[in-house]
């Protein structure tokens, strides 16, 4: 039933009185279609029914009626269906399922507000005369993803307040039935438990509820049941050791006015699909950087900055295990395959105590767990990649495979481009990614993942430079009992850089970077009971860098080997936290982890003089260590608070402080990460960077959750980031410390978000006003950069305003708009030039004083999702994008060259014009 | 060690900006700020020190110096040596001095505007000999082979450490197509010529010219203070500046640490061959500051060094005995223009005459053989005056 359809018969039976008694009818039936049955009526008078014959399937009638009016009729026609009539002053008779219609427009029917107040609050439980009737706003359905709305009972116009519901749970793939399980109505605080038998019952208020049946070790169940009668209902549950927290449904109302971590954001891949893209590619990171608090140093740039931190401070891991650089191309691609992602979560305000070792925040991506029961692809066709997911079942409903793989053919993008130093160059990429998903038994479950990813360019004839990531992760769920949940994580990552220059010159070399972790981690989970839920554990990593080796290539190579000592260290964490529900109102989550790092040999550590800049002239020794010996330890606590208070039913406080330490950093003197950054581990010199942040938020669903409005403020302070000394060399320096400055930072700033997640236009707007400061100042003036104040980071850039909208015209139809605002990054750039002993050298400014112009960008896209039949081969998705329609020559950065002794100020921008691109998308 | 990387890592980025565009904006005067740069080094050698003072100039301007300033030099606080403006910008001690060890040396200055710049207090380095000075046929890593000045030096104190170099290279110039006849113009219309002898010194010719950029060095590397064969300068071995006779002066500074970082940050940021400037550009603070206002930046370094020097002279044939000479820098095809043409380039003095034109086949109207100036005239790149310290 159409919506418009059923608003149209409203306000037309404003005007028609319901009853007209006059004809009478006769008819037999014997077993006859219902349908059969109308159609004799319509012959013997006037009236024309109004159905959808679907709902008429299968019905068949009895009976002899003789001189009857058709309302009698028709009830005893439909007396045990769940059909209602309703008969229009012209002869006209409209069915409708469950629903009755009503010839008068309930009360509070234009004061939505008031009337979901008064049929959800059961609590309250007003006796009244006649409750209002059930108007199902289709929106509260149909557009809640993955919930399932179901229909009990047919409505009848009795004064009932309450209606009865019962059931069994079961176990879906045992069928046994599931005791003790909790089912709660949503936002009402009701709810039942299943008794030995799996048996429940339950009340409920006429009209939608959301029914949550949920259990440790099953996956949670939500539903929109729609109540229009006492009836039954029957819920199946999937086991789920893992990942109890996480089971939650990404369109779950009201989720974010009521869980207790602040700061997070959730984007699904699917999410993603309607949203323009540049190239082709889908790219959940750089949507995220249209999310408040996420910003990147510019278009085509790697690296994010959260909440005013470096780029180096965000955790990226994938399935348990760190991915050090997700992106391909200098960052214009993501190295993640958007077909084999379930979701990317950013925690940039409350940090689980389970994660650390980055000061700003957790990108947490989720692969899919492939369908066990049939086969299932996604493939796409763009101009740069063409990519393809499959998901494998193996043993049916016991195990599957998901595989994904991207490759680019960009090497003749790159021979077509008019530039014929270009046309012998080489850029190209792939990833792969695979999962298997093992259901042991009840208790157990295994998941493991393995991920690649390669750059390779070679852009002069005589440079070939690559980089690559691998990723390596075993987990497995074991459940001790009701009680007590256990994960068991293993993961390996990797992440290297390879130069071979093969020139004209006798100055070949190999160079090459290489980084690995191993982590172990055990996590567990007790629930304690309602109000207490433990998660415990301990994790440990171990890494192992090549900080830089460079080798000579041939035998007539001049280069002179040089390989920087390897760097290892043990990072080691223990944590707790307790989800405590106070009361209904006030839920806090408190984490503490205390981490510990270990500097391990063999090492030389360089010991500087005290109070003095360390630079050559103030070494005062070396000291070897031998293997595994420990020559420095560092550890502290990490406090993770946060709290929820509800102001309101659908309007929350929350409040967090979060503590961070990080022991590995990059080097980097660019503004944004560049491939051949490299990791370097704290040791006896370079300190652990640390952060607090306190934070403040402001949650309100309007409508469901049709409208979710947030509004979040933060204050951060750091110590020990990382900056570099003016000139400073970092590639192949073994005395990093004496380049490094360590400084202080500061940043604040306030997000709002607001978003429509509901009907034919959605979509959301984010808005930061953020600042992000740096001191670094100390006594001796090589360690000291504008005067010792605080300066804008390269990565502050207070205004950041993003519209993301998608407009559906039909199921088939949608068009997507992005706009994105943001003020232009600060910069260092000549304000002059001096001779100095006889030479010309540009005057630089303070650093960042100045900034590069405000950036700006519209993009548009229109999709075309294939029609729905089910019997097509495949399901197709068209997406005809062109980004940066205002063709806006965004400036990604400034730079000076000396040409002929003068100096020249140039900007780049990439992307200057308009970019159209159509991608072809298909599942089967 | 640096590796040539940088440069590659932008060209990468530059097939991207192929998408996009480079193009140059206006960065010139807006933001100007005009800053005191103070080029003051004084040694230990007994002479009338110098102090050089000009201030930023904006991009599209000269040199610009600082004039009127109150320059003096105190020793321990007590001995002064004041300092008088010889040429605009340029500021000798009224006296000879050389800087002794042990004693705090700090330059003071006041502007005629009246702003007020003091130095740190500066002690002069340890004083280290040249143990040798050598040209050796190398191979460098770009070039290929050449000349190199290779240094050698050692202080047994192991005080030193840090070295600045900088060096005045002489060489002689014999124009390959000198002629002892030239034209002279007689009448410009119609087109009348007539010979005149051609002095000796336009065939001879020498050249000075000094380091650009920052040669610095250091041994806090090593197990000893050794510098072995440092190569200060390195000629390509085509270079025409070797093709004779070439004398280098090698001045070595022994400089202070702090000295070294400030040279070392200046060279980093931009040396002559800066494409594109990977490092983290900023200001680079020296030694100086402003006594009336802290924020006030000022440019510079007090350097107060002990130096020595050293001068050698080679032949190219000494090292590449019975060699092909290196190209000469002017290309030197002998052409034979119309006579019409002649009087221009006669009177502008762009082209010298190389004999007749006795060719059979030339067109009618080109007697004469001629090639440019430089091939025929060394005065276009040097002077005909040895230096005074030249020895043949």
């Amino acid at each position: 039933m159409k919506k418009p359809l059923l608003l149209l018969l409203l306000i037309m039976s404003l005007f028609v009185s319901a009853q007209k008694e006059s004809v009478k009818i006769s008819v037999r039936f014997s077993k006859t279609p219902i349908e059969e049955a109308l159609q004799q009526i319509t012959q013997q008078t006037e009236y024309r029914f109004y159905y959808v014959p679907n709902w008429l399937h299968g019905l068949t009638v009895s009976g002899n009626f003789e001189d009857v009016e058709i309302k009698e009729l028709l009830e005893q026609l439909f007396d045990k269906t769940i059909i209602n009539f309703y008969i229009f002053k012209d002869d006209r008779i409209a069915l409708t399922r469950n629903n009755i219609i009503y010839d008068r427009l309930p009360e509070g029917f234009f004061g939505a507000q008031q009337k979901t107040a008064e049929v959800a609050s059961a609590k309250t439980k007003i006796r009244r005369q006649s409750p209002n009737p059930v108007f199902l706003d289709k929106q509260d359905v149909t557009d809640t993803i993955n919930v399932e709305t179901v229909r009990i009972g047919k409505e009848n116009p009795m004064e009932t307040m309450q209606f009865k519901l019962n059931g069994y749970v079961r176990n879906k793939v045992t069928g046994t039935p599931i005791v003790d399980l909790s089912i709660i109505i949503r936002g009402s605080g009701k709810g039942t438990t299943t008794d030995e038998n799996g048996y429940y019952e339950l009340e409920l208020s006429p009209g939608l509820n959301m029914v949550e049946a949920r259990s440790l070790g099953f996956q949670t169940v939500l539903k929109n049941i729609v109540i229009y009668n006492d009836g039954q209902f029957n819920f199946e549950l999937n086991e789920s050791v893992e990942r109890l927290e996480e089971v939650v449904v990404s369109a779950e109302i009201d989720k974010n006015v009521e869980e207790v971590t602040m700061g997070t954001i959730e984007i699904s891949s699917e999410e993603t699909k309607t949203v323009p893209v540049v190239l082709g590619e889908r790219n959940l990171l750089k949507i995220a950087t249209t999310l408040p608090g996420v910003t990147s140093a510019g278009e085509g740039a790697t690296g994010f900055n959260v909440r005013g931190g470096s780029a180096d401070q965000n955790l990226v891991i994938m399935d348990g295990g760190v991915i050090y650089n997700p992106t391909h191309f200098f960052g214009i691609f993501q190295a993640l395959n958007p077909f084999t992602i379930e979701d990317l979560k950013i925690y940039k305000g409350s940090i689980p105590a389970e994660y650390g070792g980055r000061l700003s925040s957790v990108f947490e991506i989720t692969n899919k767990d492939a369908n066990t029961e049939e086969f299932a692809g996604e493939a796409s066709i763009g101009p740069v990649t063409s990519n393809i997911a499959l998901e494998i079942p193996l043993i049916k409903e016991k195990s599957s495979l998901l595989l994904g793989g991207r490759g680019s053919y960009s090497d003749w993008i790159l021979r077509s481009l008019d530039e014929e130093s270009l046309n012998n160059s080489q850029a190209s990429f792939y990833d792969i990614i695979g999962k298997y998903k093992h259901t042991i038994n009840e208790n157990n479950e295994l998941r493991v993942s393995g991920y690649y990813s390669l750059d390779a360019f070679s852009i002069t004839s005589d440079s070939l430079y690559k980089y690559s990531n691998k990723l390596l992760s075993a987990n497995w769920n074991h459940k001790f009992n009701e009680k007590n949940v256990g994960t068991f994580l293993a993961t390996h990552s990797g992440y290297e850089f390879n130069i071979d220059f093969d020139g004209e010159s006798n100055t070949d070399f190999k160079f090459g970077y290489r980084l690995n972790e191993t982590l172990l981690k055990l996590k567990m989970k007790y629930l304690h009971n309602n109000n207490h839920e433990f998660d415990y554990g301990i994790s440990t990593k171990l890494y192992a860098i090549r900080p830089g080796e460079i080798q000579p290539r041939g035998s007539e190579s001049i280069i002179n080997p040089l390989n920087i000592p390897k760097e290892k260290g043990l990072e080691s964490a223990v944590f707790v936290s307790d989800t405590y529900k106070f009361s209904e109102k006030l839920l806090f989550n408190i984490g503490l982890r205390y981490s510990f790092f270990f500097g391990l040999g063999p090492s030389l550590q360089r010991i500087y003089e005290e109070n003095a800049p360390r630079n050559e002239g103030t070494l005062v020794e070396n000291r070897e260590y031998d293997n595994n010996e420990i020559f420095q330890t560092y550890s502290g606590p990490e406090v993770r608070v946060s709290g929820r208070y509800f102001l309101g039913k659908d309007f929350s406080v929350k409040a967090a402080y979060n503590s961070t330490y990080q022991y590995i950093h990059t080097l980097s003197n660019n503004t944004t990460v560049s491939p051949i950054d490299t990791w370097k581990l704290s040791d006896i010199n370079i300190e652990p960077q640390r952060a607090h942040q306190y934070a403040l938020g402001f949650f309100k669903n309007i409508d469901g959750n049709a409208y979710e409005l947030s509004l979040e403020g933060y204050y951060k302070r750091s110590n020990n980031n990382l900056d570099f000394k003016v000139g400073a060399d970092l590639l192949l320096n073994e005395t990093i410390e004496t380049e490094v400055i360590q400084g202080e930072g500061k940043a604040y700033g306030i997000e709002l978000l607001v978003r429509k997640n509901q009907g034919k236009f959605n979509g959301w707007l984010g808005y930061s006003y953020a600042r992000s400061f740096i001191k670094m100042d100390s006594q001796f003036a090589e360690e000291r950069v504008n005067n010792g104040d605080y300066f804008p980071t390269n990565f502050d850039r207070p205004h950041d305003f993003s519209l993301v909208t998608n407009y559906k015209f039909t199921r088939r139809f949608s068009l997507s708009a992005n706009f994105v605002y943001q003020t232009g990054r600060p910069v260092t750039y000549p304000v002059g030039t001096y001779t100095y002993q006889g030479t010309e050298y540009a005057f630089y400014s303070d650093r960042n004083k100045f900034r590069i112009p405000d950036f700006y960008r519209l993009d548009l896209s229109f999709n075309v999702e294939g029609n729905h039949k089910l019997k097509k081969l495949a399901h197709s998705f068209w997406n005809i994008s062109v980004y940066n329609v205002l063709g806006r020559n965004n400036p990604y950065s400034v730079f000076f060259v000396t040409e002929q002794g003068e100096i020249k100020a140039l900007k780049s921008s990439i992307f200057a014009i308009p970019i159209p691109t159509i991608t072809y998308n298909f599942k089967f | 060690m640096r590796l040539p990387i940088t440069k590659y890592y932008f060209i990468i980025l530059g097939i991207i900006l192929m998408i996009g565009c480079v193009e140059p904006f206006d960065a010139t005067t807006e933001d100007f700020e005009s800053v005191l740069v103070i080029d003051a080094v004084i040694t230990n050698e007994v002479k009338q020190q110098k102090v050089q003072l000009s201030r930023t100039y904006r991009f599209e301007e000269e040199l610009i110096n600082e004039s009127g300033a109150t320059v003096i030099v105190s020793a321990d606080g007590q001995e002064l040596h004041t300092f008088t403006e010889n040429e605009p910008g340029i500021y000798l001690s009224t006296t000879e001095f050389a800087v002794l060890p042990n004693v705090n040396y700090q330059l003071s200055i006041t502007t005629r505007d009246g702003g007020s710049y003091i130095s740190d207090e500066v002690t002069l380095t340890q004083n280290v000999g040249i143990d040798d000075l050598n040209a050796t046929v190398i191979t460098d890593d770009l070039n290929g082979e050449g000349v190199g000045i290779l240094l050698d030096a050692y202080d047994p104190t192991g005080n030193s450490g840090y070295y600045r170099f900088e060096y005045e290279e002489t060489f002689k110039i014999i124009a390959p197509f000198w002629n002892p006849r030239d034209l002279a113009v007689v009448s410009e219309n119609p087109p009348v010529f007539e010979f005149e002898p051609r002095p000796r010194g336009q065939q001879v010719c020498y050249n000075t010219q000094r380091n650009l950029g920052l040669i610095l060095a250091n041994t806090t590397g090593f197990s000893e203070d050794r510098l072995t064969d440092f190569v200060v300068r390195f000629i390509p071995r085509n270079n025409y500046i070797i093709s004779h006779r070439y004398s280098i002066l090698v001045r070595q500074y022994v400089i202070s640490r702090e000295a070294h970082a400030f040279y070392e940050a200046l060279s980093e940021l931009s040396g002559l061959e800066s494409i594109f400037s990977e490092n983290q550009p900023g200001f680079i603070q020296g030694n100086f500051r402003a006594d009336n206002n802290l924020n006030e930046r000022v440019i510079g370094f007090f350097d107060v060094s002990s130096v020595s020097e050293e001068r050698i002279f080679f032949n190219y044939s000494d090292l590449f005995p019975d060699q092909p000479l290196p190209d000469y820098p002017n290309d030197c095809t002998v052409r034979a223009p119309l006579i019409t043409e002649l009087v221009n380039s006669v009177k502008n003095n762009t082209i010298k005459y190389f004999g007749e034109n006795d060719d059979e086949d030339a067109p009618p109207g080109t007697p004469y053989n001629t090639v440019v100036r430089a091939c025929g005239d060394c005065t276009a790149l040097g002077i005909s005056e040895p230096p005074s310290f030249w020895i043949e």
